[in-house]
């Protein structure tokens, strides 16, 4: 029996598959999309949905210290709880990365029922 | 009439996206679409915007393309023109100011000189500004010595000289004019509001090139238009004369103020002259200009037909009227309508012989008869003459009540003139006074506990008072107390200078009684007696049904408020 996926998105990118046809983002994949949509989206951004996403682009701006990562740290979560429902954030690492204006995170998560950690990585730069 | 109306709303963003969500609910290859971080739900919503642009835009078009639907005044006005209706700008009002001048000898000439400027004396109801007037034409008379009196035709407006044009200015044949005065683009009327000259030649204005090919006039010829952009312009053809770049093109025109230049008759000789001479006289051999203290002025009669420019309301329901009546009143409506648009007139009726024998049985003295009731701005000797009456109400208030008597011969006649170039050629029009029906009610108010209840009962009365005002009111018309009632309570409803703020503390109304001044005839009185009126429009339930029921008033009876003996009691 074919493997069905569960969530099923096109890529973002683009890539061609050998068919020819968009490549399809399945289960894991699909749901990193969206993540990272939620994150690269600044919030009034989205026509008729001026609340999606999270409100971090201005914090991006302040000066990097505990104080704003942990406001940066806490936004995302909050806007990826509300914006995707199908995961359970397990934890939510961010290092503020001085010499690069930066801050380096790390995102764990698990999928509905499984107990299988998922994490996925990425820096925040202005 | 079609009745298609374009509607966008049922395909917009939100339910497009609506759409695409049921589209794909039924496909395995993307689920992802009710998850608002998904790109699938990004490619829906651009689909969704780019859809919802173009459905919009060619919705818009679509509506444009009919004037029922029209929502763009460059299409309504470009749709009425193809049906053979110009739209109107600005126009100004215009009235005939009896000039005296003294100190006459008989045989001398008079000639009132065109386009000089006049001081009406009243200000303008909007800015405060004065309100002048301008002589356009030329008229003359030859004095019988003494104080010779001389009708002047003028026109509201400030007379703005546009100079300094050549025929290099013109673009595709037009001069647009600059867009800062509203100018009077009456065309319809016969004393000009434009004079045009090339190299001081004065040219001749047309309504249409080829239409008005008329022998005697040259081909010295141009049009004034108010355009589909809103400007006026002055629109030349190649098929006649054109200015060319060494020709020096002169324009002057009326700035003017539209409906807001309106004014009333007078006898105050308010009117001053803002130029240096009005009148040239001559005398045998001699010409000398009349010095001004020597001219008075009097207006017996309210100015006509000023209006602002047509909106796209006016403009489609002018413009169907025109084609349906063709330039003629052959309706109530356009009667209405025509007449109302005069500065005297607030309300007018007509009516004839089915609506006054309705059952169809016909009256061969009623053919082809129009009867004309008109309200007048202002009762008196200059429009309908009026007596006093009284009146007592059950409540035993006595008030005052007028009684038209008769019309004026000079107002009859000039509204009879007024009508006649629309009137229907078999029709026969007759002036028919109006009957004033006065209304007087009891009201028992209970009101909230923190307010006052003779702050409340004078809202009541100015709401009430404001409700029977001639211009909200129409002839023929059914009074029901639940109306009033309804009207008095609901806070939404104000004039334009009233809130009546005071109407929130009210916890009840109840119309007790109404009384009016007429015998108000029973419901079975017989339909096609028309003089039967005013009459019950229902059965009543027992003969000691109150009599709260509602009225109908007869075809020339209006109804008014006889304000004075109105009561209103506080109930607790």
């Amino acid at each position: 029996m074919a493997n069905v996926a569960f969530y099923s998105d096109y890529d973002g990118e683009f890539i061609k598959q050998s068919d020819g046809d968009v490549q399809k983002d399945t289960d894991v994949s699909a749901i990193f999309n969206s993540i990272k949509n939620i994150i690269l989206t600044v919030q009034g951004e989205r026509r008729m949905l001026p609340t999606f996403a999270s409100n971090i682009a201005h914090l991006l701006f302040e000066p990097i210290d505990d104080i704003s990562a942990r406001m940066v740290a806490e936004n995302l979560i909050e806007a990826i709880k509300i914006w995707e429902n199908r995961i359970d954030i397990t934890g939510f690492d961010i290092e503020a990365m001085y010499d690069d204006n930066s801050y380096r995170c790390r995102l764990n998560f698990t999928i509905g029922n499984s107990d299988n950690i998922e994490s996925v990585k990425f820096i925040l730069a202005r | 009439m079609t009745d298609f109306t374009p509607e966008y709303l049922s395909i917009d963003f939100l339910t497009l996206i609506e759409k695409f969500k049921n589209e794909l609910k039924d496909s395995e290859v993307f689920k992802d679409y009710d998850f608002e971080g998904s790109n699938i739900s990004i490619l829906m919503e651009l689909n969704a915007y780019v859809s919802e642009l173009n459905t919009f835009f060619i919705n818009k078009i679509a509506k444009n393309n009919f004037l029922e639907t029209a929502d763009v005044y460059e299409a309504a006005n470009r749709l009425a023109r193809q049906i053979g209706y110009e739209s109107k700008g600005t126009r100004s009002a215009r009235c005939t100011l009896q000039v005296a001048v003294s100190g006459t000898q008989a045989g001398d000439i008079l000639r009132v000189l065109p386009w000089k400027q006049l001081n009406s004396g009243r200000q303008d109801p909007v800015d405060g500004d004065e309100i002048l007037f301008a002589t356009t034409i030329s008229e003359q008379v030859t004095a019988t010595g003494g104080q010779t009196f001389i009708d002047v035709p003028v026109r509201q407006g400030t007379i703005v000289n546009l100079t300094g044009y050549t025929g290099d200015d013109l673009i595709d044949n037009e001069l647009i004019l600059p867009t800062e005065y509203g100018y009077d683009d009456d065309l319809t009327d016969t004393i000009p509001s434009i004079r045009v000259t090339v190299n001081d030649t004065e040219w001749t204005r047309l309504s249409d090139f080829y239409l008005d090919v008329i022998p005697n006039v040259s081909d010295n010829v141009y049009m004034f238009i108010y355009d589909r952009y809103r400007r006026n312009k002055i629109v030349f053809n190649e098929a006649r004369n054109i200015p060319t770049i060494y020709d020096n093109v002169d324009i002057r025109v009326l700035d003017s103020i539209g409906t807001n230049g309106s004014i009333g008759a007078d006898v105050d000789e308010t009117w001053t002259i803002l130029s240096d001479e009005l009148i040239e006289i001559t005398r045998g051999i001699s010409t000398s200009y009349v010095d001004n203290n020597s001219i008075t002025f009097a207006l017996s009669a309210a100015s006509i037909g000023a209006a602002s420019p047509e909106t796209i309301d006016e403009i489609r329901f002018n413009s169907q009227s025109a084609l349906r009546s063709q330039f003629r009143d052959v309706n109530a409506i356009a009667y209405n309508s025509y007449l109302s648009a005069r500065s005297d007139v607030v309300k007018a009726n007509a009516y004839g012989e089915q609506d006054l024998v309705p059952s169809g049985a016909g009256d061969p003295q009623e053919y082809n008869i129009v009867h004309i009731s008109v309200i007048p701005e202002e009762y008196g000797n200059n429009t309908i003459v009026t007596s006093g009456g009284e009146f007592t109400t059950d409540w035993n208030e006595t008030g005052t009540v007028l009684i038209p008597v008769r019309y004026s011969a000079a107002w009859e006649t000039e509204l009879l003139s007024y009508l006649s170039p629309r009137k229907m050629i078999s029709a026969y029009e007759i002036m028919k006074l109006p009957d004033l029906v006065y209304f007087s009610f009891e009201i028992g108010v209970r009101k909230k506990r923190i307010y006052e209840f003779t702050d409340i009962a004078r809202d009541v009365l100015n709401k009430l008072i404001y409700y029977f005002r001639a211009e909200n009111q129409l002839f023929n018309s059914e009074v029901d107390f639940n109306d009033i009632q309804e009207y008095l309570i609901d806070t939404t409803e104000v004039s334009p200078d009233d809130n009546f703020e005071y109407i929130k503390g009210i916890r009840n109304l109840n119309i007790r009684d109404i009384n009016s001044n007429k015998y108000i005839y029973p419901y079975d009185a017989n339909p096609d007696d028309w003089t039967l009126f005013p009459r019950w429009v229902d059965q009543p339930w027992t003969d000691r049904d109150n009599t709260l029921r509602p009225i109908q008033l007869g075809l020339n009876q209006f109804p008014y408020l006889s304000d004075d003996t109105v009561k209103i009691v506080e109930e607790l």
